[in-house]
């Protein structure tokens, strides 16, 4: 959070005065708001966190709305902040210790299923196998499945990871077979 | 084979991220490639896993109202600089404090000063029902108090106040007192006087009063001198035992709430919560003053 919590103090004297379509803004939270919570999560793995992603992000739209870039691809825009916010937060956090950790992804899945104990031990182990198959891919493939699996086309991608568009295409195919190849071995062949 | 389709575009054209000028020469070539095909055929198969993987992932939930809400008080706050550097000035005030008073913000002090100001809140509820029930009887009771016997008692206490005649010599009061009503009374009469010692601040304890304290010891004391100098005794029993439970319970809640302020002045929560003890007692002792007050009405 420092550092994303800095960059937040700092620009907060010449904060841009905007007569800042506010709808425009309610728009592309409502559109958007569900892919950067969710590609957050996917990086740090705790709602609450992810939270903190999320309001960072939406309020670095709010002071660059007119500088940011077009319906078309603010989405891709909205994402590269998303990781690059998601990572410093990782980043910061990454010497914390592991018991911290370890709490935290154990707070994380208690607090999130509510449903009956079965399924939702289930499911639990399901999204945890998924994402310990997901951690063992490299960048940029890593990221780039994170950020189709929220549904963002290659042009996007390649706009939010500051990629080729020409090898998204590539790098998603190599990520998915790596993937499939790791995912078989944690066990989750349904 | 030389032709075949480099996996990247097998992939754009799974995903379906081609132009269809190209997507046509790739399922063109697919249909007489059995090799692509089967990649191509991988490639779906594969696709489809990796999302169906993250289907529980996905079906999580996203909190978009408590997000909306964050952000809609992240963005007031924003459009409202001098408000921002105000409240950073206080935190650093506030910092400073707490690296000042840091062992105190966790304390069983502060637990206990919650937990007996809890306690009062519901006692002084329980009182004031018990009261409101009262209020209801009353009407009848003037007539017995209009009496010689409430006269004489109040001059006594007039003169006396503290313990009254019939708290000093509890079978005492021959011939003044005969009705049979009288008799519980009597009896209550030797436990401990239940009249409110005036809350006094030691001589070096009213150097650091906080400031406004004062005045609530001032307002506690005028009505415990109204108490004092009415008949408590004419309570009812049920009554006087709460008055001397809330009482007791009032009192520790403003000793520890206080030794709590005296030891962090500046602390603006310890100040509130002996404030609110305070007030505490002052709300119990103004309910016990109206009930004694038609007594002294009647002289």
């Amino acid at each position: 959070m420092s550092e994303s919590a800095r960059a937040l103090t700092d620009s907060m004297p010449n904060t841009i005065e905007t007569t800042a379509q506010p709808l425009g803004f309610d728009e592309a939270f409502t559109l958007h708001h569900r892919a950067v919570f969710r590609a957050a999560r996917s990086v740090v793995r705790d709602p609450g966190l992810a939270e903190d992603v999320t309001q960072e992000v939406f309020l670095r739209l709010y002071r660059n709305l007119d500088s940011t870039p077009g319906e078309d691809l603010l989405r891709a825009w909205l994402l590269r902040v998303t990781m690059n916010v998601a990572l410093n937060l990782l980043r910061g956090q990454s010497r914390a210790t592991a018991r911290e950790d370890e709490f935290a992804k154990r707070a994380e899945t208690t607090h999130w299923f509510a449903e009956a104990p079965e399924e939702e031990y289930e499911r639990r182990a399901e999204i945890e196998e998924a994402r310990r198959a997901l951690d063992k891919i490299k960048e940029p493939m890593r990221s780039a499945l994170l950020l189709k699996q929220q549904g963002l086309s290659y042009r996007e991608i390649a706009t939010a990871l500051s990629l080729n568009e020409a090898n998204v295409g590539s790098l998603i195919a190599r990520g998915r077979k790596e993937f499939v190849r790791v995912y078989g071995k944690i066990g989750g062949t349904r | 084979m030389r032709d075949c389709i480099e996996e990247g575009v097998l992939q754009s054209y799974v995903d379906d991220e081609l132009s269809l000028e190209t997507a046509e020469k790739v399922a063109a070539h697919l249909a007489a490639c059995r090799l692509c095909a089967e990649a191509f055929n991988e490639a779906v198969n594969e696709s489809a896993m990796f999302t169906k993987a993250f289907e529980a992932e996905m079906a999580l939930e996203v909190p978009t109202v408590r997000l909306r809400e964050r952000l809609e008080t992240a963005i007031a706050d924003l459009n409202s600089p001098a408000e921002i550097s105000e409240r950073k000035h206080g935190w650093s005030i506030q910092g400073w404090l707490t690296s000042l008073a840091g062992l105190f913000k966790a304390s069983p002090q502060r637990a206990l000063g919650f937990a007996s100001l809890i306690a009062v809140v519901a006692f002084a509820a329980i009182f004031a029902t018990i009261q409101l029930r009262r209020a209801g009887n009353q009407d009848t009771q003037p007539v017995v108090a209009s009496n010689g016997g409430p006269k004489e008692k109040t001059t006594d206490s007039k003169v006396n106040p503290v313990p009254t005649p019939e708290a000093t010599n509890p079978g005492g009061g021959p011939g003044k007192d005969t009705t049979p009503a009288d008799k519980p009374r009597q009896k209550k009469q030797v436990k401990p006087n239940i009249v409110p010692e005036p809350d006094q601040l030691p001589k070096d304890e009213l150097a650091r009063a906080l400031p406004g304290e004062q005045d609530y010891l001032k307002a506690i004391d005028s009505l415990s001198v109204e108490i004092q100098s009415s008949d408590t005794t004419d309570m009812k029993p049920s009554l006087r035992a709460e008055y001397e439970r809330n009482l007791a319970i009032v009192n520790q809640a403003i000793d520890s709430t206080r030794r709590v302020a005296r030891r962090h002045p500046k602390d603006p929560d310890a100040a509130a919560f002996l404030y609110s003890s305070y007030q505490s007692k002052l709300d119990l002792l103004s309910a016990v003053a109206e009930q004694v007050r038609p007594t002294i009405a009647t002289r």
